[in-house]
């Protein structure tokens, strides 16, 4: 909680001061403004958090301290200074010299981000001897083990013959951080470092960031699309929209009394964890009872669960095995994705699994559809053995079991148009008239937010979260009981995110649908479910009533990822962040990403 | 930390995921029509796209062309030949005129005649387009078909299927095919299957380029159709109940379109040079009738006297290849997947 002082630790000298900076570029349909018009300044030992959404310029901005603009068709006008070097005028020469001695930069993807052939070792000793070529080999050796020490990499002097595949994401991003750190920069920046990562993943790089800045006195400049995100790690932000400022100022102060309307908007679509199921509920259905005819305000309390009454969906330890070949000697080894799970779903309800990559919720989802047949165990749906079921069989009942995949890019066919992706479950499930599927299309497009008219559409002429929504249109259109969601809005911004999960909270109601929602985001999951299903490794760790796993988590790995969940108020981040490091140090041997 | 609910309600429809609204007027354009705007800028595949149009016409108005312009392609211009060299005469009313190295062109030959027996240039080339497009059309059309299928089916099925056809692929592509078309000409009767002469030897050229050349765009269809198989929407199909036929032909097909038909583009440049090489070792149609391998073959003995006799169907191969080359590679950047997302 030492966190007031923070702003002051420089001494108010500016390392970035970025003035009336505006990126431009030229396309075949006219220009596009990137960024128009950006002052901002950041002090030694200072932390800047940029946030936007996609296409709000924070990238193009990141990429232009560092130079990397240079040789694009993007046009500067404006002034940036990075540690006293013009970075719009400066030679190529004196730019390199600056990248990783002033500025160093950790970029989004750490999978992709390091050489696949070099060791870890070489490639941090390879940028420290290129900017310090009197040094010796041993000499930079040595610094890059510092390094790999500093960034909580165990058992350095080993791990740095090591190749990046070796390492887990979370991992290679520590890498990553090293190498930016290895000539001891003024300013680490930071573009979504922890976008691909999951939750206690992103808590411990996230920490690793503030800790390090704090310790070496660096000035940090994070960059992300979540607000809850860079709460808890910076002093000051900067919100952009569309190439603009927005707003600025002490991250308190933006957070508690937002000024722009934008950015109360982006507060609003964050998904808090602290507010329960029943009062986003309330909240909802006030929203949309204030908007939309009183006729729609009739719509029935969801069903309550009597225990007597049969489940809808009833799930007893399930197992899918995957072989996995070239174990020693050749010999295929048994993996287990999903290891004994079980439990019962009622109709009207939602249950919400979360579980981090390689937790085996996908795959779960997956058996429950029958896109892949169990292993062990049994699935009943409306009191029917489904598990071993042929094909055949199991086509008349997938009207009822439908999905909604993670990605709305690659989910629909771009060789279709929408229409016909929203009209293809009818058809495949045997309905021949054209006009009737045409008018249950269009009033779904309707029902989901779009224009009827654009029947006709590719997939590729809209955004993702329309994409999104013409998903789950196709999901609904054969009227099923049972909706299995993947990570419907994991691919997705934090407002987009927010209008897609009210989309699926209405549909719920009026279609009195049973939703299974997997994410990995544990505020959303919470938001949407009735019970909640903890994953890892393929089983059950904790499960229960949504507001007692969340108010009163029973699982250390449940507090753990509870711990590591972003939170907007930026105390609140900190005492979480508190609460993190006394919990590894409590419990050393649970997974260091 | 309340946020004011009176912004969010404008500021939502300001929005760029806002449902679009009122804007009907734009129309919507598919993947092939955007890749046809981007086609019809690029001057170098258009121009490329135009000749082969133009050369498609030719082949189709053969006999029109040379009516108007020429000589039946094997009627015999003695007259014009020097009988001492076998070469064009400069002057055909004077026999100790010399040799025209023009080949005598004239507004009568516009592309000069044969040496030896003097026919008209033009009418072969024109009718030579006829066999070189035709064979390269078919057996194009016949390996494309076969690579499809099999390409579509090892990367969907996999298991054994994918072994057995994988496998297939390597042999056929090992197969050492110029050895055996020739052997193959030396042994093929002269009627088979109620074919006979020239449609015969058609039909063996089609069979043999296109049966032989098929892995080339099996491999090619095989691993997009691996990858297609892994996207999600191949997932939401089945999880509606579609059967592998609705998959392979409705989800998949359509993805698979565009690389066809750009490989299929590259692939006729190489089966015109593949038939005239077959038609230069004599493996191809009977003379009299004029294919522009042939053609060179022949040329070769008087390349000394009748040099236009070598470069005119070799100019008409290379034409004819460049502009097959620019259209496709121009088609492939228009359906550059990059770009298309």
């Amino acid at each position: 909680m030492s966190t007031p002082e923070t702003g002051s630790q420089g001494n108010g000298l500016p390392v970035v001061s970025v003035r009336d900076l505006s990126i431009t570029f030229s396309t075949d349909d006219g220009d596009v403004h990137a960024v128009q018009n950006l002052s901002f300044e950041v002090a030694e030992g200072e932390a800047l958090g940029i946030v936007g959404e996609s296409g709000s310029g924070k990238s193009v901005t990141s990429l232009a301290l560092m130079g990397l603009h240079r040789g694009t068709r993007a046009q500067l006008s404006g002034e940036i200074r990075v540690a006293g070097i013009d970075v719009v005028t400066a030679s190529d020469q004196e730019i390199r010299a600056m990248r990783g001695n002033d500025i160093a930069m950790v970029f989004q993807d750490p999978m992709s981000s390091l050489h696949p052939q070099y060791t870890i070792g070489n490639q941090i000793i390879e940028a420290y001897l290129t900017h310090r070529p009197t040094a010796s080999r041993a000499e930079a050796r040595r610094r890059a083990i510092d390094v790999l020490d500093r960034v909580g990499i165990p058992e350095p002097a080993k791990r740095i013959n090591s190749y990046p595949h070796e390492f887990s994401g979370g991992m290679r991003q520590r890498v990553l951080i090293a190498m930016g750190l290895v000539c001891e920069p003024k300013v680490l920046l930071a573009d979504e470092p922890t976008t691909a990562l999951d939750v206690t993943v992103q808590a411990q790089i996230l920490d690793l960031l503030d800790e390090l800045r704090r310790d070496l006195r660096m000035a940090l400049i994070l960059v992300s699309h979540d607000l809850a995100v860079v709460a808890g790690s910076v002093d000051n932000v900067l919100v952009m929209r569309k190439g603009v400022a927005v707003e600025r100022g002490d991250v308190r102060q933006v957070l508690n009394s937002p000024s722009h309307p934008y950015t109360q908007q982006l507060l609003a679509a964050v998904p808090r964890i602290e507010i329960s199921r029943a009062q986003r509920r309330a909240q909802l259905r006030a929203e949309r009872e204030g908007k939309t005819t009183p006729a729609a305000a009739e719509t029935p309390a969801p069903s309550q669960r009597s225990t007597d009454e049969e489940p809808l969906l009833s799930v007893r330890n399930v197992r899918q095995r995957f072989r996995i070949r070239g174990g020693l000697f050749g010999g295929a080894t048994d993996f287990y994705a999903v290891d004994g799970v079980s439990f019962d779903l009622y109709r009207g309800e939602t249950l919400g699994i979360v579980g981090e990559s390689g937790s085996g919720k996908s795959t779960l989802s997956r058996m429950i559809m029958r896109l892949l047949e169990p292993t062990e165990g049994t699935i009943l749906f409306q009191g029917r053995d489904i598990t071993h079921l042929p094909e055949r069989k199991m086509r008349p009942l997938r009207r009822d079991i439908q999905m909604v995949f993670q990605n709305p890019y690659s989910s629909l066919n771009p060789r279709m148009t929408i229409g016909d992706s929203i009209g293809a479950p009818l058809r495949i499930q045997g309905e021949r008239d054209d006009k009737l599927i045409r008018t249950r299309v269009q009033e779904l497009l309707e029902r989901v937010g779009l224009e009827p008219s654009h029947y006709n559409r590719f997939p590729h002429a809209f955004s993702g979260g329309q994409r999104q929504r013409i998903a789950i249109a196709r999901a609904l259109i054969l009227r099923p009981q049972l909706v299995i969601c993947d990570e419907p809005v994991s691919a997705l911004d934090v407002s987009t995110q927010d209008q897609v999960l009210r989309l699926l909270a209405e549909l719920q109601e009026d279609f009195n649908l049973t939703l299974i929602f997997v994410a990995h985001d544990l505020a959303v999951v919470r938001q949407i479910s009735d019970r909640v299903l903890v994953m890892r490794k393929g089983k059950v760790v904790e499960t229960g009533d949504s507001d007692e796993v969340y108010e009163n988590p029973q699982h250390p790995y449940t507090k753990q990822l509870l711990a590591a969940a972003p939170v907007l108020d930026p105390d609140a981040a900190r005492a979480h962040r508190a609460e993190r490091r006394r919990l590894r140090a409590a419990q050393p041997d649970t997974d260091v990403a | 930390m309340t946020a004011p609910l009176d912004a969010p309600e404008s500021a939502q429809h300001a929005e760029p995921e806002a449902i679009a609204q009122g804007r009907r007027d734009i129309a919507s354009r598919s993947l092939t029509q955007i890749a046809w705007r981007r086609l019809r800028q690029d001057r170098v595949a258009l121009g490329g796209g135009i000749v082969v149009l133009l050369l498609i016409l030719v082949a189709i108005f053969a006999p029109l062309l040379t009516h108007w312009f020429g000589h039946p392609p094997n009627q015999f211009h003695q007259d014009l030949i020097d009988p001492a060299t076998q070469g064009v005469l400069k002057n055909p009313n004077d026999p100790w005129s010399g040799i025209d190295p023009t080949g005598g062109m004239s507004k009568e030959h516009l592309l000069g005649v044969e040496p030896v027996n003097g026919r008209d240039l033009f009418s072969r080339i024109v009718y030579g387009a006829r066999i070189s497009l035709l064979v390269a059309f078919l057996s194009t059309l016949l390996c494309v078909t076969i690579g499809t299928v099999l390409g579509i089916l090892a990367g969907y099925l996999g298991g054994w299927v994918d072994t057995v056809i994988s496998r297939a692929m390597d042999i056929f592509l090992a197969f050492p095919l110029l050895l055996f078309a020739i052997a193959l000409a030396g042994v093929i009767p002269d009627e088979a299957f109620g074919l006979s002469d020239n449609a015969l030897r058609i039909a063996v050229l089609v069979f043999i380029i296109g049966f032989f050349s098929w892995p080339y765009i099996g491999r090619i269809v095989r691993g997009q159709t691996l990858s297609l198989r892994e996207r999600e929407f191949v997932e939401a199909a089945r999880s509606m109940g579609a059967g592998t036929g609705h998959i392979i032909f409705r989800e998949i097909l359509p993805n698979l379109v565009a690389p066809i038909l750009v490989y299929a583009t590259l692939l006729i440049p190489t089966n015109i040079l593949f038939e005239a090489a077959l038609s230069f070792l004599g493996v191809g149609v009977n003379p009299p009738t004029p294919t522009w391998g042939h053609m060179l073959s022949e040329s070769l003995d008087y390349y000394a006297v009748a040099p236009h006799f070598v470069i005119i169907p070799g100019l008409a191969i290379f034409i004819t290849v460049l502009a097959f080359n620019l259209f496709g590679d121009g088609l492939r950047d228009a359906f550059d997947p990059r770009s298309t997302d």
